[in-house]
């Protein structure tokens, strides 16, 4: 970061010294391409997913232009001089763009080449902030950061292959071996000698060039532009493409496997290969593209197809669609009186949804190897499946369509709830040391959501009962056998979260040797406990009434969402995952409605039942 | 008239249904749920470590200038209330196994926390790749300390005692040093040029400011500046500095037949046995800098009891000995060569909170599974069970 500016101006004489590519992209299959692995952020995926991440990322996009991120990302590394053109990158603080210098447009996208001038004027203002604590920054001073830490990422992604992809240089006859083309690699081969060369001519006429011969002058720019190329790429190491020859498991990017002097006689194909893929876009030669993209899978013999599958499904995203037409089955059945038709097809939209979400939860443990929930993200998306599913179990035993549109409520809120949580880009996370368990992701983790689950369950049933009450469409009798659903939910509810809670002081103890030590996540699971069991015995021992109960187990909701994410928002303790403004003010809002309406409701069923 | 014997049983009896009665757990649930809330938001400012001291182990906790009963006085209430149910109230039935079977695991969990707050002491061991080492440190208590020429401890003031103005007399000589300013947590400066007058060095070019507490205790630099009087040569006297971790902690000739080292230092305690670390690893998620793995390759050198053996300890895969548990805690690669931070815990309590888990988890399945069959005995009673929905 605090070569930035001197890494950008850098780059655009970097990107200068390299020829535009002629591609036709429309001709070239990339399929083949996405598939291809790289390793990233720690784990291996397909460049499907790390095109996407970097999309998003600069643009909040998941495609360019209507182009696939793929072809964006193949441009961007096979064809940087064109690419940096390309409007991606997202400007939205209004402050920051006049900071810039940039013109106001309706979408406030910009081209790397527009950035620039910005960029430059900027970076005094931002080699300060960047002493400064990230919670002393404003909004506006944090989006400024934010813009060049993406400018320095992209600038990487620009000049990822350049050692590959042809120069515009003016070759001293010594050096021109007659190709179409000449890349760095091709120079480097010449490097030592033009540096001695360039040596003997400062010994002999020193530093001023005027005074070189025009062949020397020649010498003497070539080796600048092979500095200038070298430095350019120093700390390249975000492509990581290429398999280390050394190290198993590990990738190198192209100037990393140069540079590092790892490269070894088994690295060679591969960097032909990627060579061959970049001529064969800029050339817009589908065969050879198509023979580079097969040679170099079968080289790499790591298998993103279910990562691929997955990206193109996007099960998490389709089953919300799923559940909201589950929802609206529903409500039209109970509007007709329980027509058999609708209601059977909200069960099996809502079935439908439910095979994507476990299809994708099976697809996460297959791709990430450990158990699905490892992240607040993926809690989330847990929870957001065993909800409904409770919930449609329930509606075997009720059969009364409250079981359905629970389902189909949940699945909905959750799922639109995952959707605002997800990180940018990829959502795959590798874990830290302490999480990196598989027996206790598995026991309490799971333990734990499931009890959210349940507590969610519970939860919407509570409001369809004070619901159904305020409207007066059930019976004396319904209430009952529902207030009964209601406490058996509530029990096993308190079973999981009692029982994750545990099993986390459990795992603290395995851990750090202390069972309890009022970590806010830990505190949060406590809460949860603690109401449902003064709910509970409130209940028992006479204390609430049954409205009051209904009330309290509704309010669960509010109970959860603050222990599951608020207790994130402190920014402390083991479980941090920082304040989110939005998640805030999100669960703020929700709470005041839902206070409201849960009050709305019981005062609408008291006076009912005085009147 | 009633023998003394049937009326302290009548009266403990009265005493003990009414402590039983299920409102006083009515109004302490809420309680303690406020206290969660108050001490988890507190947390925030003022660290984990100040909120569970102030909200969570102690008896009144102040809000503003308002004390409020804080978890060890509410956790009490409970805990007589919840005995007493038990004792007292319990419908010792087939049909309320379960809820006795979980109440009895919530009484061993509370009972099993109150022997750990009691008995569990925690600390760090830090032991360098190749050496040796059975010094635990404690995390939160800090002493002032002065040791004679030999080693040995003359005096030991906790940093609680510790405050501006206080005298420490060292024993067996004329000697004594005063505290002029004592921070819990020290910023160090440059002393400026016009008040290094009587500071001996490094004092006279660094000083000690006091800082505001961090809310990570383990963070806080606690220090002293102290003038020493007394001592037979007059040069020796005057002003000095010293703190936690500080590597040259004064060390003063006060007379003929005395040397002192002043140290200011974690609470220190001998562990039985020591640690030996033959190798430290960590491993890494590839291409990044987040770590998968830590793993120490030590061995127990057991002199008390002739017991030597290797071991290893991992996060999440602890190594229990003679009562005591090490944990993969921390480590330090900034110098020549690899430290491990080993935790070390010595609980009593340790086992109470496994065995009242499955008691809990058994006895609200139970409750589950009864409430379940007596629900469908009843259905194949009455089968005509009626429509919900209106």
């Amino acid at each position: 970061m605090k070569h930035l500016l001197l890494s950008i101006f850098l780059i655009l004489i970097g990107l200068s010294n390299i020829g535009a590519a002629q591609a036709d992209e429309s001709k070239l299959p990339i399929d083949n391409f996405k598939s291809l692995p790289i390793l990233h952020d720690g784990r291996i995926k397909p460049l499907d997913t790390f095109a996407r991440s970097e999309l998003v990322h600069f643009s909040g996009k998941h495609s360019f232009e209507g182009q696939d991120a793929s072809v964006w990302l193949a441009r961007t590394i096979f064809d940087p001089a064109t690419a940096s053109e390309d409007k991606i990158f997202k400007v939205d603080n209004s402050d920051v763009r006049h900071l810039m210098g940039l013109e106001e447009r309706k979408k406030p996208l910009y081209a790397f080449t527009e950035l620039t001038a910005g960029l430059q004027k900027t970076f005094p203002t931002v080699e300060q902030l960047m002493g400064e604590p990230k919670q002393n920054l404003s909004t506006e001073q944090t989006a400024l950061l934010t813009l060049h830490e993406s400018a320095l990422e992209y600038t990487q992604l620009l000049r990822s292959m350049s050692l590959l992809l042809p120069l515009n240089v003016d070759l001293p006859s010594d050096y021109d071996d007659h190709k179409d083309t000449t890349t760095y690699l091709d120079l480097k081969k010449h490097a030592i000698e033009i540096e001695d060369r360039i040596r003997t001519i400062i010994d002999k006429k020193g530093n001023d060039p005027e005074k070189y011969s025009p062949a020397e002058q020649r010498v003497a720019i070539l080796g600048l532009q092979i500095r200038t190329i070298e430095s350019a790429a120093q700390g390249n190491n975000l492509l990581r493409v290429i398999p280390s020859p050394l190290e198993s498991g590990d990738y190198l990017a192209p100037w990393d496997l140069v540079g590092s002097g790892q490269a070894t006689w088994e690295s060679v194909p591969q960097i032909a290969l990627w060579e061959k893929l970049a001529d064969s876009w800029r050339d817009g030669k589908a065969k050879d593209w198509h023979d580079a993209l097969s040679e170099l899978h079968d080289l790499n013999k790591t298998d993103t197809k279910p990562e691929i599958l997955y990206n193109k499904i996007s099960p998490f995203q389709n089953a919300l669609i799923f559940y909201a037409l589950s929802f609206l089955f529903a409500l039209a059945s109970m509007t007709f009186h329980g027509k058999k038709g609708l209601t059977i097809l909200s069960a099996l939209t809502a079935i439908i949804a439910l095979s994507l979400q476990t299809g994708g939860l099976a697809a996460r443990i297959i791709i990430l190897e450990r158990p699905p929930v490892g992240t607040l993200y993926e809690s989330i998306l847990f929870v957001g499946t065993v909800a409904p599913l409770f919930a449609l179990l329930m509606e075997l035993k009720l059969k009364n369509i409250l079981g359905l549109l629970s389902a189909a409520f949940m699945g909905m809120m959750v799922g639109l709830l995952a959707m605002s949580m997800a990180d940018e880009g990829d959502n795959m996370k590798v874990l830290t040391a302490v999480l990196n368990t598989q027996f206790w992701l598995t026991t309490h983790v799971l333990c734990i959501s499931i009890g959210y689950g349940w507590c969610l369950v519970t939860s919407v049933i509570a409001h369809l009962i004070l619901l159904a009450q305020a409207t007066n469409r059930i019976t004396q009798e319904g209430v009952k056998k529902l207030l009964h659903s209601q406490s058996t939910l509530a029990l096993t509810a308190l079973l999981f979260t009692a029982t994750g809670t545990i099993l986390g002081g459990i795992w603290a103890d395995q851990s750090w040797g202390r069972f309890w030590g009022w970590d806010p996540k830990e505190n949060g699971a406590l809460l949860i406990v603690l109401w449902l069991v003064w709910i509970i015995h409130g209940k028992i021992a006479g204390q609430f009434t049954n409205l009051q109960v209904t009330m309290g187990y509704a309010f669960l909701s509010v109970i959860v969402g603050t222990a599951w994410i608020g207790v994130n928002l402190l920014g402390v303790g083991l479980h941090s995952y920082g304040f989110t403004e939005g998640l805030f003010w999100g669960l703020g809002i929700f709470t005041i409605i839902e206070v409201g309406l849960i009050s709305a409701l019981a005062l609408t069923i008291n006076k009912r039942s005085v009147a | 008239m009633q023998s003394p014997l049937i009326s302290f049983r009548n009266t403990s009896l009265k005493l003990g249904q009414r402590l039983a009665r299920p409102d006083i757990l009515f109004w302490v649930l809420p309680l303690m749920m406020a206290l969660l809330v108050l001490g988890t938001v507190a947390q925030k400012n003022i660290g984990l470590y100040a909120a569970q001291e102030n909200y969570f182990g102690s008896f009144f906790a102040m809000i503003g200038p308002i004390p409020v009963p804080a978890g060890l006085s509410i956790m009490g209430v409970f805990l007589i209330n919840l005995l007493c149910k038990f004792l007292f109230r319990s419908d010792w039935s087939w049909a309320k196994s379960g809820t006795i079977l979980s109440h009895f695991g919530v009484l061993l969990l509370v009972f099993g926390g109150v022997m750990t707050a009691l008995t569990s002491q925690e600390g760090f061991l830090m032991v360098g790749q190749g050496e040796e080492n059975n010094v635990v440190e404690d995390y939160h208590s800090r002493n002032l300390v002065v040791y004679d020429d030999n080693g040995n401890v003359l005096v030991t003031v906790p940093h609680e005692n510790l405050h501006d103005g206080l005298t420490v007399s060292i024993p067996a000589s004329r000697a004594s040093l005063t505290i002029d300013k004592y921070c819990f947590n020290c910023s160090i400066s440059m002393r400026p040029q016009n008040e290094q007058a009587g500071w001996h060095k490094p004092g006279s070019r660094m000083m000690l400011n006091k800082a505001p507490a961090d809310p990570t205790d383990e963070k806080n630099l606690t220090g002293i500046e102290f003038t020493l009087k007394g001592a037979q040569d007059e040069d020796i006297n005057g002003k000095y500095l010293t703190f936690v971790g500080f590597p040259k902690p004064p060390v003063l000739d006060i007379d003929d037949a005395n040397t002192l080292t002043i140290a200011m230092e974690r609470a220190k305690r001998p562990l039985p046995f020591s640690v030996k670390l033959n190798r430290f690893e960590r491993d890494m998620h590839p291409g990044t800098e987040m770590a998968s793995a830590f793993t120490s390759w030590i061995e127990i050198i057991d002199t008390e009891t002739g017991n030597s053996f290797p071991a290893k300890i991992e996060m999440n895969e602890p190594l229990r000995y003679r009562g005591f548990t090490l944990y993969q805690s921390s480590f330090d690669l900034s110098g020549d060569k690899p430290y491990t931070i080993l935790a070390i815990v010595d609980n009593k309590g340790r086992l109470f909170p496994y065995i009242a888990s499955i008691l809990i988890a058994l006895g609200l399945i139970l409750h589950l599974g009864i409430r379940m069959t007596t629900q469908r005995r009843a259905k194949k009673e009455n089968p005509k069970a009626e429509e919900v929905a209106a």
